[in-house]
């Protein structure tokens, strides 16, 4: 395996050249829309040797999660990373235990029935 | 959901809401990188997820007009939420979710994406255009309904999400590639449930037949939830940075 890589070479710019038709296709770049946090987590701590560190309340926490974020998606030869979060709209979640192995966190499903309002 | 509900609801504010995140990975990517970003959601999944969906269809038979004041609401706090995203100087695209079909069809009718919702979607994309931005839709199910007003009104520069059981991205890249870039498409059955030498084997096949035609980026059909087993994200991960 070439990953993690060690000297990555992103460029956004041509990745946003290829996929907007103007520039050819010199090469075909990795793309992905989000990455669960639990399939992060060991490539964060076993290949790239860092302490994950969960995204807590506190700054502290927030800069140290979004530095293994970075790093993350630069070792694995992202030339981007995508972040998103919500304005916390008044919404009703069924939250359950995620039953994907190795997951300790719980999995919110839209309610399809029952209003928050 | 009624209009009492709705004079109640306590809606969110963009002025005080924590940007934080968005400016520390916009001031610390290494060289070369960008930022891809959205408002997390997009207008029709916050609606459903507040009126629950099946509140939602009802009142959309019932009072269209709650419908309507409810998504202009969403929208309009989502538009100055992007007003403040588009300050970003790493953004090199807008990326957001807005996850509208399933299996067989649009999860309403077309027509009341296009009346309630589709607008919206052309704002938001205009207003990344306006910045020079190309502006990717990620959603779900099958959209062949709704394709042409995506990408002749809306104006989207790219799509996201496939399942093969719907449409293998092979066959909608050969339809619609000629309009917009097409990304991601490895099946998320593949990579869930194959061996990392089937995931290999997908991946290489899709650089090979899609990436030949331009505009595509190769990834999973949908997103690397947690149940996908770590080796097979890095199969695909590494066999297209071989490739490439």
């Amino acid at each position: 395996m070439i990953i993690p890589l060690h000297s990555p070479q992103p460029d956004a710019a041509g990745f946003i050249n290829i996929l907007t038709g103007r520039a050819p296709q010199s090469r075909t770049p990795l793309v992905e829309y989000i990455v669960d946090d639990v399939v992060m987590k060991p490539v964060v701590e076993h290949l790239l040797e860092r302490r994950w560190v969960a995204y807590g309340q506190d700054r502290e926490s927030q800069r140290a999660y979004l530095d293994n974020f970075i790093e993350f998606w630069y070792r694995m030869g992202y030339d981007y990373v995508r972040f998103k979060t919500s304005l916390a709209f008044p919404e009703s979640k069924l939250i359950i235990a995620d039953a994907a192995p190795g997951s300790t966190k719980p999995r919110e499903w839209a309610d399809e029935h029952q209003s928050a309002l | 959901m009624t209009w009492e509900d709705f004079e109640r609801i306590r809606w969110p504010n963009v002025d005080t809401f924590d940007f934080f995140p968005y400016e520390y990975l916009n001031s610390h990517l290494p060289d070369g990188m960008g930022l891809i970003s959205s408002h997390g959601g997009g207008i029709f999944e916050h609606i459903t997820w507040m009126m629950s969906l099946e509140g939602f269809c009802s009142v959309l038979i019932s009072d269209p007009s709650l419908i309507k004041a409810v998504s202009e609401r969403i929208g309009e706090l989502m538009l100055k939420f992007y007003r403040h995203l588009l300050t970003l100087d790493k953004l090199v695209a807008v990326f957001p979710g807005d996850t509208m079909g399933y299996n067989v069809g649009t999860l309403v009718s077309p027509k009341d994406l296009r009346t309630y919702f589709l607008p919206w979607h052309k704002k938001f994309a205009a207003m990344a255009h306006e910045e020079g931005l190309p502006y990717f839709l990620h959603s779900c199910g099958n959209l062949e309904k709704i394709m042409a007003d995506l990408i002749d009104d809306v104006k989207i520069d790219g799509k996201h999400s496939y399942e093969n059981n719907i449409i293998p991205v092979q066959d909608f890249q050969k339809k619609y590639g000629v309009k917009i870039a097409v990304l991601g498409g490895l099946d998320l059955n593949v990579l869930g449930a194959s061996t990392p030498e089937q995931v290999r084997r997908q991946t290489r096949s899709l650089i090979e037949v899609c990436g030949a035609r331009g505009r595509y980026a190769v990834g999973s059909g949908n997103s690397i939830p947690s149940y996908v087993p770590v080796n097979n994200y890095f199969a695909m991960v590494d066999e297209a940075l071989l490739c490439a």
